[in-house]
């Protein structure tokens, strides 16, 4: 048993903030990494769903609040719409039904763990995470995962609304497994060309990056045409590496294949006729 | 610190360490069904419902649970009479050694409240996280879409099955 002192449930962000930055203190929003950590003692644990942050509101952004359960992605109307159901379908690759009822959206962005499938899926929708430190601030999630500090507490992520057909692949044992590589498509298309585009792998097992040379080279192509040679181009420039579950030149190789497998599927969602 | 929570409609007062996890405080109470296994939120077996909704005891703190309703398998069965689910899986053959299955009816239970009529898929999907390494899952599976015909009336159940807990 992780041995602590105190379980602690502010009522305000500000209160939370307070505790958070005394030393050998750790938040917690769905408990499941926490409780996971091999760390034996910790002063104090903040209990975040005190501070509710569970809304999800529709405006100029979708915003979601840190505590929102991933299983919202499969049963909120307004989640599981988007994209052509890019968040409903992508939940289905992650965790299982109960670790969907335990993780949070928060939770799963604020460890910045290397192997997150959230931080590709929210990657690839170009997300903004808000998070409180000492004031309220909004960055895009690819540089928060950068220079986020561990007592910064994240409030919400805001999704833009796009029209961009959305694809999320991931290679694993099981969908509750460590992904091998994970990897987020997002296309724009118009008659057929990319107009613009999003590529993000995961897992690596470094954390999730864009690779832009790949974005780039899509950019004004036939989607249909540009398969092959974009999957030969990300096997040659995404940056991976090797650890126990794979050596870097299976993962590169991986990532063309997960690449096609994406294009594929936005291919064949947007319905274009070859 | 002291924890107030309801498990299957009752309530108990706890005294608990603050990084108690929920499989522990359970089984201390007496609720033996919930199973302490893979302690990697990987197996499913520690499943108990939370508000209604399936989560892994094994990664829950107790604290969390404050003011809150659990639901363990012996909830399910009234009166010593065993759940629609239960005998279902009886019935199949979804049994072998038993160590997954108070786990697996938590999941079941919440997947027919939640969709009265599943799909096979949809029960496969749905229960992927409640691994069983006797029997496999066909059994299971057949088991609980027989369950869910039986709860909404589309099917009777064996004359030799065991009386509705539910």
């Amino acid at each position: 048993m992780l041995e602590v002192k105190e379980y602690l449930k502010p009522k305000t962000v500000e209160e939370a903030y307070e505790l958070g930055i005394l030393p050998n203190s750790l938040y917690v929003s769905g408990g499941l990494i926490a409780a996971q950590l091999k760390i034996s003692h910790l002063e104090r644990l903040i209990d975040l769903k005190s501070l509710k942050m569970d809304e999800i509101e529709e405006g100029e952004f979708v915003k979601i609040g840190a505590n929102t359960k991933l299983a919202a992605f499969m049963k909120n109307p307004t989640l599981s719409k988007l994209n052509n159901g890019f968040l409903e379908k992508s939940a289905r690759e992650i965790g299982s039904t109960q670790i969907r009822n335990m993780a949070t959206v928060g939770g799963s962005m604020a460890f910045k763990l290397g192997w997150s499938d959230v931080i590709t899926i929210f990657m690839t929708m170009k997300s903004q995470i808000e998070f409180y430190d000492g004031g309220f601030q909004r960055v895009p999630l690819e540089n928060y995962i950068k220079n986020g500090k561990r007592t910064q507490i994240v409030t919400a992520v805001y999704l833009p609304k796009s029209t961009h057909f959305m694809a999320f692949e991931k290679f694993a044992k099981s969908t509750f497994d460590i992904a091998t590589l994970n990897l987020g498509a997002a296309i724009l298309l118009e008659n057929g060309v990319v107009k613009d585009a999003t590529i993000v792998v995961g897992s690596r097992p470094m954390i999730s990056e864009r690779i832009r040379e790949v974005e780039e080279f899509l950019k004004g192509k036939e989607l249909s045409n540009s398969i092959e040679e974009a999957a030969k181009l990300i096997e040659k420039v995404v940056k991976v590496g090797t650890d126990m579950r794979a050596s870097a030149e299976y993962r590169k190789v991986l990532a063309g294949a997960l690449l096609k497998k994406a294009m594929r599927r936005i291919y064949h969602e947007s319905g274009i006729q070859s | 610190m002291r924890v107030e929570f309801k498990v299957n409609g009752k309530r108990h007062s706890v005294e608990i360490e603050a990084g108690e996890l929920l499989v522990e405080t359970l089984r201390r109470l007496g609720y033996k069904s919930v199973k302490h296994a893979c302690d990697t939120a990987s197996c499913g077996a520690c499943s108990v419902q939370l508000d209604g909704l399936p989560v892994l005891s094994c990664r829950t703190f107790t604290a969390a649970v404050d003011g809150h309703e659990i639901t363990t398998v012996e909830g399910f069965s009234k009166e010593g009479a065993l759940s629609v689910v239960q005998s279902a899986l009886l019935e199949e053959g979804a049994v072998q050694c038993g160590f997954c299955i108070p786990g697996l009816v938590v999941t079941a239970e919440a997947l027919l409240n939640e969709n009265p009529e599943p799909t096979e898929e949809e029960i496969k999907t749905y229960l992927n996280g409640n691994l069983c390494r006797c029997t496999g899952y066909e059994s299971q599976t057949r088991a609980i879409k027989k369950a869910a015909e039986i709860r909404r009336g589309t099917l009777h159940r064996n004359a030799n099955a065991q009386g509705d807990g539910i």
